[in-house]
């Protein structure tokens, strides 16, 4: 914050030194200028007229010998001998003490500060019919002027200078701010807006009347934030409450047998063992319920590192089938496996394997009795496909886009208690860290077809594990 | 007292009805929608307890079709969704009450009993006849603060009756309000049932239920509820 202000003094500073340096030379300059001048005028008054110099002339001046306007001068012979003084303070000398012809500056005894001029001349020959190179005699004229008038100008400048430099920075800076300020108070007003929405608002959005034509894009990407952000919102409201209302049922069943068991009278008989069956039934439903939600959200939470290498697909299908094939063959269902070819996927084994067994799952609980199930191996334009097709009566096109929400069913009364409607929302979980793609559709014969997708290439698809900051 | 029970979920539907008829109710079950439709539109029910999660037709539905049909019969929608928009969704299409899975028994059975005393116009849980006492939130019977053990269906029959006072209940109708599907009526069992009222209840010279030939049974005396016990 300090930082503008101190580099606005200093430029200013070195800004109006310079400034003063510069007019200060021109004045002095101008100044020198009319020193020369003057002497220049007195020179041509000085004469050589038969072998003697002829200050006729120049006596005949006015104020002569008491100094012309306040300022003096001195005419010396070559040798220092002093000719003629006017003007000059008893008891000073105006001799240039290098005995160089130039411009100093000096204190007369009066206390005046002047300038002075030396010039060396020659005198001019009073005999116009001699040539100009007759010899003549050397002299030297040292003109002095008062400066105080130059000194109470320049002191004016350097005083109107030095106030300009002293306050134009914090003007300036006060002035920057002010503008500064009403220029980000619109900015101001989104941020106060941003922070004024939290979860019970995500429905508020920023209106981009009013708003400077800079700020529109910002409120633009902002609304587009919220509307993702109470997407998932509303995703996640909705996946707790269906928790809730999974986990309702099988403890109010549990809870209502158990109060119903124990309005017989204390002791008079141990509980039915259908009634124990039930109990048990039911803890293994809220087990395998629970279980699959903290894999679930494990999963989403990136906290199961997915420890990923070459597997082969078809031997951790084959492993997961043979687990079901008992209850396959319970609804008379069978497996044709379609492998084009041996490939690999680069994955873990074990969470392709629980993805694996999910897809079967799911086939087995919902093809009709007698159904062909067909898994697909195939490895294609850099793309291996792994898909599994059954048929799933009743199943629409527009339920194949929900099937991976968690608590999905078709059938949404959950009546049997077997289903939850977790298992796609976890295959479609354990497949991120795979870097597989999971997809659903319906075939021409309106079978479904759910396939697991991996790049060959698959290093470029995975995705990073830890948040990556957002460089502005 | 008879109710109709629409619950998809097996177990909850079979504990429930036997929880309720260890209380003395006589319940019918459903298991999905449709049938709970049709069942329900047969009439005779004191109450309808309502799972709203139904295959083949939700109980938002069928209770919409029930009160679109006037059938005033009360309902108590008995759910998992827990929400203030699923209450006043269910209150709206018709809902008497609406109880919360899980839940516990005793206040499913008070909010039941609730609704019984509603229908019957009884606003107090404790009435006074004959000399009898009845709480109908314990389902207990007592004369000068002495209890006379009834069993369920003596409870649910004297019930019935009481409910009823100066009117007259037929054989059949006591036979649908005690009797559920699953027991098949002999040709005497009311006689019987009361018959056995009668003799746990009335005494000497004080004939609490009286007998219309060929017609059905019925209590004459005027009931009395003390407000002071109100729930």
């Amino acid at each position: 914050m300090l930082g503008l202000p101190a580099g606005l003094t200093l430029l200013v500073l070195l800004s109006g030194a310079a400034l003063y340096a510069l007019v200060h030379r021109v004045l002095v300059g101008q100044f020198d200028q009319l020193l020369e001048s003057r002497a220049r005028g007195l020179t041509v008054l000085v004469e050589w007229d038969d072998d003697l110099v002829d200050l006729d002339d120049l006596l005949a001046l006015p104020g002569s010998g008491a100094g012309h306007d306040g300022n003096c001068f001195e005419l010396r012979a070559a040798d220092g001998q002093l000719l003629l003084a006017s003007g000059v303070p008893d008891g000073q000398t105006l001799q240039q003490p290098t005995q160089a012809d130039g411009y100093w500056n000096l204190t007369l005894a009066d206390g005046r500060r002047a300038r002075a001029l030396q010039w060396s001349f020659q005198a001019r020959e009073d005999d116009a019919r001699l040539p100009p190179a007759a010899p003549r005699p050397e002299m030297a004229l040292t003109y002095a002027a008062s400066r105080v008038e130059l000194d109470r100008q320049l002191r004016v400048l350097a005083l109107a200078l030095g106030a300009f430099c002293l306050l134009l920075p914090p003007g300036l800076t006060a002035m920057v701010w002010a503008q500064a300020r009403r220029g980000l108070r619109p900015l101001d007003q989104l941020a106060a807006a941003a922070a004024a929405i939290d979860p019970a608002h995500l429905d508020r959005r920023f209106a981009d009347e009013g708003l400077p034509a800079e700020l529109r894009p910002i409120a633009a990407a902002l609304n587009s934030l919220l509307d993702r952000l109470q997407r998932a919102f509303t995703r996640e409201r909705r996946f707790t409450a269906d928790i809730a209302h999974e986990l309702r049922t099988p403890i109010a069943e549990l809870r209502t047998m158990t109060e119903v068991a124990l309005l017989e009278p204390a002791g008079v008989a141990m509980p039915p063992p259908d009634l124990l069956i039930d109990i048990l039934e039911l803890s293994l439903q809220m087990d395998r319920l629970v279980s699959s939600l903290l894999t679930l959200a494990r999963n989403e939470a990136g906290l199961e590192p997915a420890r990923r290498r070459p597997v082969d697909p078809v031997e951790l299908a084959r492993a997961q089938w043979n687990a079901r094939v008992a209850r396959a063959r319970e609804r008379s269902l069978t497996l044709n496996w379609n492998i084009e070819a041996p490939v690999l996927l680069h994955a873990d084994p074990d969470m392709l394997a629980m993805a694996l067994g999910i897809l079967f799952d799911n086939a087995i609980d919902h093809a009709p009795a007698g159904d062909h199930l067909r898994l697909t191996l195939t490895s294609r334009d850099g793309l291996t496909r792994l898909s599994l097709t059954n048929t799933n009566p009743g199943l629409q096109p527009e339920d194949v886009a929900q099937m991976f929400e968690p608590f999905w069913q078709k059938d949404p009364s959950r009546g049997d208690g077997a289903h939850s409607g977790i298992g796609l929302a976890l295959l479609a979980a354990l497949c991120r860290p795979l870097a597989l793609g999971c997809t659903a559709r319906l075939d021409a014969d309106g079978r479904l077809v759910i396939e697991l997708c991996q790049a060959t290439d698959v290093a470029a698809l995975v995705a990073p594990a830890t948040p990556q900051q957002i460089s502005l | 007292m008879k109710l109709l029970l629409i619950e998809d979920s097996r177990r909850l539907r079979q504990s429930l009805a036997e929880g309720l008829r260890k209380s003395g109710y006589a319940v019918d079950l459903a298991a999905d929608g449709e049938e709970g439709l049709w069942r329900a539109e047969g009439g005779g029910y004191e109450v309808i307890v309502l799972d709203l999660m139904l295959p083949k037709l939700d109980g938002l539905s069928l209770l919409r079709r029930l009160r679109a049909a006037g059938d005033p019969t009360h309902v108590l929608i008995l759910t998992a969704r827990d929400t203030v928009e699923d209450r006043v969704r269910g209150l709206e299409a018709g809902a008497d009450d609406y109880l919360i899975k899980p839940f516990a028994l005793s206040e499913l059975l008070a909010r039941i009993q609730a609704l019984v005393r509603r229908a019957s116009g009884v606003k107090s849980p404790l009435i006074q006849v004959g000399g009898l006492s009845i709480d109908t939130t314990a389902r207990r019977v007592s004369r000068e603060g002495i209890t006379i053990d009834l069993t369920a269906r003596e409870y649910a029959l004297l019930e019935l009756l009481v409910m009823r006072r100066g009117q007259l209940v037929t054989r059949a109708q006591i036979e649908h309000h005690i009797y559920d599907e699953r027991v098949e009526p002999s040709s005497n069992v009311v006689e019987a049932a009361v018959y056995a009222l009668r003799r746990k209840l009335e005494r000497p010279g004080n004939l609490l239920i009286r007998t219309r030939r060929g017609q059905g049974y019925i209590i004459e005396e005027a009931v009395s509820s003390n407000p002071s016990a109100a729930l």
